[in-house]
C-alpha cells in the first residue's frame, strides 16, 4: 500500500512539473488544438450540402461565417449521426505503452484492492464516501461553471454544498438531490477550457491516471488547486487520500473497463475514441437544468430559456439571405439579420464562450434587415427539434418569412392562406426606427406539431420554415 | 344511431392497416426495453439456470428491437461501399453477434435498476433520438437510442451511453484496420472476435 502511495505521490509530481512547461505557452495550445471532426453520412444520405449565399452580406459576416459553417455543420447539424470525432495521437508509441501499463495497474493492483475492500465495505458506506469527496471537491465545479458563465449550475453547487454539508452531514449524504432533485453537474476546468473553443490539443494518456488529452491535462492540473485534498499536508496524506477515493470510486466499476476490453475490436482506439465523445458531450452540455431541478432558486439573469443540448445551434450568419420577390431592399448597408436569441433555441457549442458572452448582454437584439426565405437547401436549418415539455406556455408558431416592408408581408400571408395556411403578421419592434413583419403559422399547442408543419411546409412548399416563440 | 356510428368508425379503424402509423418513438424503445426488463426481473428465472433461457428471450427482443444492417451500414460509413454484397451481409453478422456477445453479460446482470424515458427529440425527417436514463444507487447514467422507420417499426440502430455513441466508437476501430487493410481482413478480425474464424 505504501508503494502505491509512493507511486502515485511521485506521478502527482511528475505531472504537475510536466504540465507547468505545457502552461508556458497559451498560445501554442491554441494553435494545436486540432480535433478534427470528420463529416460523414451513410451512403444513402449523402445529398445536398448546405449552401450558403454570401451575397449581400458585410465583410464582417462573412470573414466570421466560415468558422460558424464549420462548428454548426460539424456539431449537430447533420443529425449528430455518422460524424466521426477525431483526435491528433502524435505521441502514439508513448499513450499505447501508458495504456498498458495502466491496463496492468489495473487488473494486478487497482481491481484486486477495490475488490477486497468492497467486501470489507458494505456498499452504503462506500457510497457516502463517495458523497463525500464529491462534496469536497465542489470549487472545482463551482469555478468551472461560473468560467463558463453557467450562473445557475454554479448556484446549484453552491446550495448542494451548504444544503449536503449541514443537512447532509458533512457531505456523506447527498441530501440535496433526494430532498430537493437538485442535481450535481459535472464540470471541470478542461471542460472550461473546452468551452472557450480550446480543443484538446492530442491524445494523451498517463500512467494511473488514464486518458486525457493537452488540454484536459491542463485543466486538471487547475483542478489539483481547487481541490481541497491537494492542501492536506504532508503530501503524502494528500496522495493516500486520492489514491483511496480513487479505490473508492473503482469499486462501482468494476467490470465496466472489462466490458469495453471485451467488446472493443482494438481496445487502445475504442478507449480514446470512447473518451474523445464523453469529454465532447461534457463540454457540449448546457446550464440547462435536469429534470427535476427546476426548483432551484438561483435564476440566470438575461439568461435566454436554457437551450437543450440536442438542440441545433442556428448561427445567426446562417439564416438564409435568398430573397422572395416581393422584398424590396431599402438600406444600402445590408446586413445579416440577427434572430433573436430567445426564438430559436441555441445550444451551446464548445467554441461559443463569447459569442455566449454576447448573446448573454445583448439579447433581445433585432437588426433591421428583412429576410424571405426560400432556398432548398437550408433544410437543415430546422433539426432544432425541442422537447415538448420545454416550451412553457408561449405559443409556438412556424415563421415562413420575415419582411421589412409592411405590405410586402401582407401579400406574402395573403399568397399562403390562399395555399390553406392559417397565416397572421406580427410587428416587431427593432433596434433601429421600424420594425420588421414576420410572416407565421400559428398557434400550436405542442412544439412537436409545429416542427411537424414546418417540415412539411419546406418539403411542400419550398420555402424556409422556422419555428418562432413569441 | 350514435351508437352504430360508433361502431363503425371502430370498424373502420380497424381495418386501416397498422402499419401506417408506426406510433410515438419513445413508446416503442420503451416498449422494448420494458420487455427486457421483464425478462430479468422473471422470478422464474433465477440463478445461472435461468440465465441462458433469459439470454435467449432477450436476443428475440434485441433482434426486433434493432436494424442491424442499417446500424452496420452507419458503422462503416462511407467504408461500407468497400465490401462487397457477400461481405457486407456477414459483417453484419458478425457484428451483430459481437455486440449481442458484448451486451448480454452486462445486461443479465442488471436487477434492480430502474429506467425512466425522458423524451423523444427529432433527428431528422425519419430519425428519433429517444432519451432514457438508467438509474442507478450510484448515478444515473443517460442512454438514448436513435430509432429509425423502417416498415412501419422504429428500430434502433445506434445506443449513445453518457455522450458516447457505439456506432460512432466502433467505426473508429474499424476504420484503422480498412485504411490499409483490405475488408477480408476486417472480418477475418471480427470473425476471430466472436469465435467463428
Amino acid at each position: 500500500m505504501k508503494l502505491i502511495i509512493m507511486i502515485c505521490a511521485i506521478f502527482t509530481c511528475l505531472s504537475l512539473s510536466s504540465s507547468q512547461t505545457f502552461a508556458v505557452s497559451p498560445g501554442d495550445v491554441l494553435e494545436k488544438s486540432i480535433i478534427e471532426t470528420e463529416e460523414e453520412k451513410p451512403p444513402h444520405e449523402q445529398e445536398k450540402k448546405p449552401l450558403i449565399t454570401d451575397q449581400a452580406k458585410p465583410d464582417a459576416a462573412k470573414a466570421e461565417e466560415p468558422k460558424s459553417l464549420a462548428t454548426g455543420n460539424n456539431e449537430g447539424e447533420e443529425e449528430g449521426e455518422g460524424e466521426t470525432v477525431k483526435i491528433a495521437d502524435p505521441l502514439r508509441p508513448w499513450n499505447n505503452a501508458m495504456f498498458h501499463f495502466n491496463d496492468k495497474v489495473y487488473f494486478w493492483i487497482l481491481k484486486p484492492v477495490a475488490r477486497g475492500y468492497s467486501k470489507a465495505v458494505p456498499e452504503d458506506m462506500r457510497l457516502a464516501v463517495s458523497n463525500f469527496f464529491s462534496n469536497l471537491t465542489m470549487p472545482i465545479r463551482f469555478v468551472s461553471s461560473l468560467l463558463q458563465l453557467k450562473i445557475k449550475n454554479a448556484g446549484n453547487e453552491l446550495l448542494r454544498f451548504v444544503y449536503n454539508t449541514t443537512a447532509g452531514v458533512g457531505g456523506l449524504a447527498d441530501a440535496a438531490k433526494l430532498d430537493f432533485g437538485i442535481r450535481q453537474h459535472d464540470e471541470d476546468l478542461g471542460q472550461t477550457l473546452g468551452s472557450y473553443g480550446i480543443g484538446h490539443g492530442f491524445y494523451l494518456v498517463w500512467p494511473f491516471l488514464g486518458p486525457s488529452s493537452l488540454r484536459d491535462t491542463i485543466g486538471r492540473v487547475g483542478d489539483g488547486f481547487l481541490d481541497p485534498v491537494s492542501y492536506v499536508t504532508p503530501w503524502e496524506s494528500a496522495a493516500g487520500i486520492k489514491v483511496y477515493h480513487r479505490v473508492n470510486e473503482t469499486t462501482f466499476h468494476i467490470g465496466d473497463y472489462e466490458d469495453l476490453k471485451k467488446s472493443a475490436i482494438d481496445p487502445y482506439v475504442s478507449l480514446r475514441d470512447a473518451y474523445v465523445q464523453y469529454r465532447k458531450k461534457k463540454v457540449e452540455e448546457t446550464d440547462t437544468p435536469a429534470e427535476g431541478e427546476s426548483q432551484s432558486s438561483v435564476q440566470p439573469v438575461g439568461q435566454p430559456e436554457p437551450a437543450q443540448k440536442s438542440m441545433t445551434d442556428i448561427e445567426p450568419d446562417q439564416q438564409p439571405l435568398e430573397k422572395p420577390e416581393p422584398v424590396k431592399q431599402s438600406g444600402p448597408v445590408p446586413e445579416p439579420v440577427k434572430q433573436p436569441t430567445e426564438q430559436i433555441e441555441s445550444v451551446k457549442q464548445p467554441g461559443t464562450f463569447f459569442k455566449h458572452a454576447e448573446t448573454f448582454v445583448k439579447l433581445p437584439e433585432l437588426t433591421q434587415k428583412q429576410v424571405g426565405q426560400k432556398p432548398v437547401e437550408k433544410r437543415e436549418l430546422l433539426k432544432s427539434t425541442v422537447p415538448d415539455n420545454q416550451h412553457g406556455s408561449n405559443p409556438v408558431h412556424v415563421q415562413i418569412g420575415v419582411f421589412k416592408n409592411k405590405s410586402n408581408a401582407e401579400d406574402f400571408k395573403e399568397e399562403y392562406k390562399k395555399k390553406g395556411y392559417d397565416t397572421f403578421t406580427l410587428e416587431c419592434p427593432t433596434k433601429q426606427p421600424g420594425a420588421i413583419y414576420r410572416v407565421l403559422i400559428g398557434n400550436f399547442r405542442s412544439k412537436k406539431e409545429a416542427i411537424q408543419l414546418a417540415s412539411e411546409i419546406r418539403s411542400n412548399e419550398k420555402i424556409d420554415a422556422i419555428i418562432y416563440h413569441e | 344511431m350514435k351508437k352504430q356510428g360508433i361502431a363503425l368508425t371502430l370498424i373502420i379503424l380497424l381495418i386501416i392497416p397498422l402499419s401506417v402509423y408506426a406510433g410515438a418513438p419513445l413508446d416503442s424503445v420503451k416498449g422494448n426495453v420494458n420487455k427486457v426488463l421483464d425478462v430479468l426481473r422473471d422470478p422464474a428465472l433465477k440463478g445461472e439456470s435461468g440465465k441462458k433461457t433469459k439470454r435467449q428471450k432477450i436476443r428475440s427482443i434485441s433482434d426486433k428491437m434493432f436494424d442491424y444492417s442499417e446500424l452496420s451500414r452507419r458503422t462503416l460509413g462511407q467504408d461500407w461501399k468497400k465490401l462487397n454484397p457477400a461481405q457486407q451481409n456477414e459483417f453484419a453478422d458478425l457484428y451483430k453477434s459481437l455486440l449481442e456477445d458484448a451486451y448480454a453479460d452486462k445486461i443479465i446482470n442488471y436487477t434492480d435498476e430502474k429506467v425512466a424515458f425522458s423524451k423523444e427529440n427529432q433527428l431528422s425527417e425519419k430519425t428519433f433520438e429517444v432519451q432514457t436514463t438508467v438509474l442507478t444507487k450510484k448515478a444515473d447514467i443517460p442512454i438514448y437510442y436513435r430509432v429509425i422507420q423502417k416498415d412501419g417499426e422504429w428500430k434502433v440502430y445506434d445506443v449513445v451511453i453518457e455522450g458516447v455513441s457505439l456506432i460512432n466508437n466502433y467505426r473508429n476501430q474499424f476504420r484503422e484496420i480498412l485504411m490499409n487493410k483490405s475488408p477480408e481482413v476486417l472480418i477475418d478480425t471480427l470473425r476471430k472476435k466472436v469465435g467463428k474464424a
